[in-house]
């Protein structure tokens, strides 16, 4: 049911696209049919090319979004249980999380270079803020009562960190982590665009401002696509880490 | 629920009911394992700072069971907190076996008034009996979880020890809160209103269960309770609490046979007689203003 209508959505959407380009409205070097998007992706997605440039994107998104788990979780997790620290680093994070990713490229190609450690800095630089505020947030927000149980039968301080506010954190933690996943692909695909030299950001590029707009279509529809599967894959790291929060919610749910 | 239990400890029922209650040391006094002296705590803060209560003293004896019952809101949960070492006090000093209450000290469990928050949503009820274990450190995981399975089969709760605690009922919740209580066998359990969302049937069942388990393990026990039926049913000794700011207003001795039957007892004179003297000792209290100090 809900699939159906969602996609009959997509179709509408492509129907609609096809009409236009069609009706001779437009331009069809700048805006071609959906059929001819359509082949030009076929054919890409023949080529070995193309999934050079997928696995490279792939490649940067996930190492990047990898260590700005590790850091914003480890950042937040230090600041849980120093609270003088979070007071000092809470207003650079306000100024870092405001600005846009590719506000850094220039910075970050004098400071790293082209290489690999440049496309890190800026996707690690997008993603860690998200993950990090939301874990933050909730490590501080534990339910008192549960805080009171923990020392009431005996946890220390730091074991009430990992084993009561940490899992009553994850939740909010996963939805940091979904936010720094979409992130992270603006990031990549931004820098890419700026200061690539492969990738699918830099495909896009230089498909667009060849007039290669088939090609255009092409890739932005398999960007789109990827975006799609990477916030598939947190909602479902979110049901296996924390299952019960699932049932929970959905339990909450009015039917 | 109930069938199985046995009385290993008959011979503390003969003990029981007498004038200087039970467990006495060899001088005939009894030992106390838990001594307040002039307590005092206010909650709030700068304006809104109120004082709840107001030098309370009294002491619980070791193997006694004692209730605390008072008026809604005259700061029986506060004063239970204190006693866990969770809130520090303004004054006065608190003695858990012999040592000075500064932090929650083993040996000593609580079941909170707020079981459902209490209960920790991610792990299954079996898993939050177990989380209650943690100073039994000699004994294996594998020994903790049957522990903990006994446990919630003696309170009810076989069929749901994979569930969580959201999953159940408020009385199912509640009782697993006492199952985690009872888990960390310690020598003083304070219990918070602990039956007041379980139902008529059940709740005869678990103070016997708590009853039980207190005398076969030596337990003490402080109860907090509204009540009153409750609080002469099960206790060697009943705390009356006056309103906010709160003292001790008065303390009666129980003397009731042990092991207690919900039909015999109930039907006691003697039962009957200190359920009148301290119902109408707090009629008395919610028509008065809050006694004045010594
Ligand atoms: N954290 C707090 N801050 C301010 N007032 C509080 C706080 N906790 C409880 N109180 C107040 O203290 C009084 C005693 O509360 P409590 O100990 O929970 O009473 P009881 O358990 O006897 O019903 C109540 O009037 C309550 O409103
Ligand atoms: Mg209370």
């Amino acid at each position: 049911m809900r699939w159906s209508k969602r996609l009959f959505g997509v179709i509408l959407f492509f129907l609609l696209w096809q009409l236009i380009s069609a009706s001779g409205l437009v331009s069809a070097e700048y805006f071609p049919a959906a059929t001819t998007a359509a082949r030009a992706l076929l054919g890409m997605l023949a080529t070995a090319d193309f999934w050079a440039s997928f696995a490279t994107t792939a490649v940067r998104l996930f190492t990047g979004l990898a260590i700005a788990l590790a850091l914003g979780l480890g950042l937040a997790l230090l600041t849980a249980r120093a609270v003088l620290f979070r007071r000092m680093l809470d207003p650079l994070v306000e100024i870092m999380r405001v600005l846009p990713p590719p506000a850094l490229v220039p910075i970050a190609i004098y400071g790293l270079g082209l290489g690999p450690r440049m496309f890190l800095f800026i996707i690690v630089n997008a993603a860690i803020w998200p993950i990090y505020i939301n874990a933050a947030n909730a490590l501080s927000s534990t339910e008192p009562m549960q805080i009171l149980t923990g020392r009431a039968y005996g946890y220390s301080a730091s074991q009430i960190l990992w084993r009561l506010r940490f899992p009553a954190a994850l939740p909010e933690i996963f939805i940091g982590i979904r936010i720094a996943a979409g992130f992270a692909l603006l990031a990549t695909i931004a820098a890419e665009m700026l200061a690539g030299t492969n990738g699918l950001g830099y495909q896009l590029y230089n498909a667009g401002f060849s007039l290669e707009t088939p090609q255009m279509f092409a890739l932005m529809f398999v960007i789109g696509v990827f975006g799609v599967v990477i916030q598939m894959l947190t909602i479902l790291a979110r049901r296996i880490f924390i299952s019960w929060h699932t049932t929970l919610a959905a339990m909450a749910q009015p039917l | 629920m109930g069938d199985g239990i046995s009385h290993p400890d008959a011979s503390l029922s003969a003990q029981v009911g007498t004038a200087s209650g039970p467990h006495s040391g060899t001088s005939g006094v009894p030992i106390p394992i838990l001594e307040a002296r002039r307590i005092s705590k206010s909650l709030g803060v700068a304006a809104a700072r109120i004082q709840v209560i107001d030098h309370v003293s009294f002491d619980v004896a070791e193997g006694e069971f004692v209730s605390v019952v008072g008026p809604s809101g005259c700061g029986k949960t506060t004063l239970l907190m204190c006693l866990a070492g969770l809130y520090s006090l303004d004054a006065g000093s608190i003695q858990f076996a012999g040592h000075p209450i500064t932090e929650p000290p083993p040996g000593l469990s609580v079941v909170f008034q707020d079981y459902s928050r209490s209960l920790l949503p991610w792990k299954s009820n079996l898993e939050n009996v177990v989380f209650g274990m943690r100073r039994l450190a000699d004994l294996s995981r594998q020994t903790k979880r049957e522990t903990a399975r006994e446990i919630l089969a003696s309170v009810g709760l076989s069929r749901f020890e994979n569930h969580y605690p959201w999953q159940v009922s408020g009385g199912m919740q509640q009782r697993v809160a006492i199952a985690r209580g009872l888990a960390a066998r310690s020598r003083l359990l304070l219990l918070d209103e602990p039956l007041a969302a379980v139902d008529a049937q059940t709740r005869a069942e678990m103070q016997d269960l708590v009853l039980e388990l207190a005398q076969r393990y030596r337990q003490s026990c402080l109860l907090v309770t509204h009540d009153v039926d409750e609080a002469v049913y099960l206790s060697d000794r009943v705390i009356v609490l006056s309103q906010r700011p709160t003292r001790v207003v008065e303390e009666i001795m129980v003397p009731l046979a042990k092991p207690r039957d919900q039909i015999a007892t109930r039907e006691d004179r003697l039962y009957l007689d200190i359920r009148h003297a301290l119902l109408e000792r707090i009629r008395a209290l919610k028509t008065s203003v809050p006694a004045t100090g010594p």
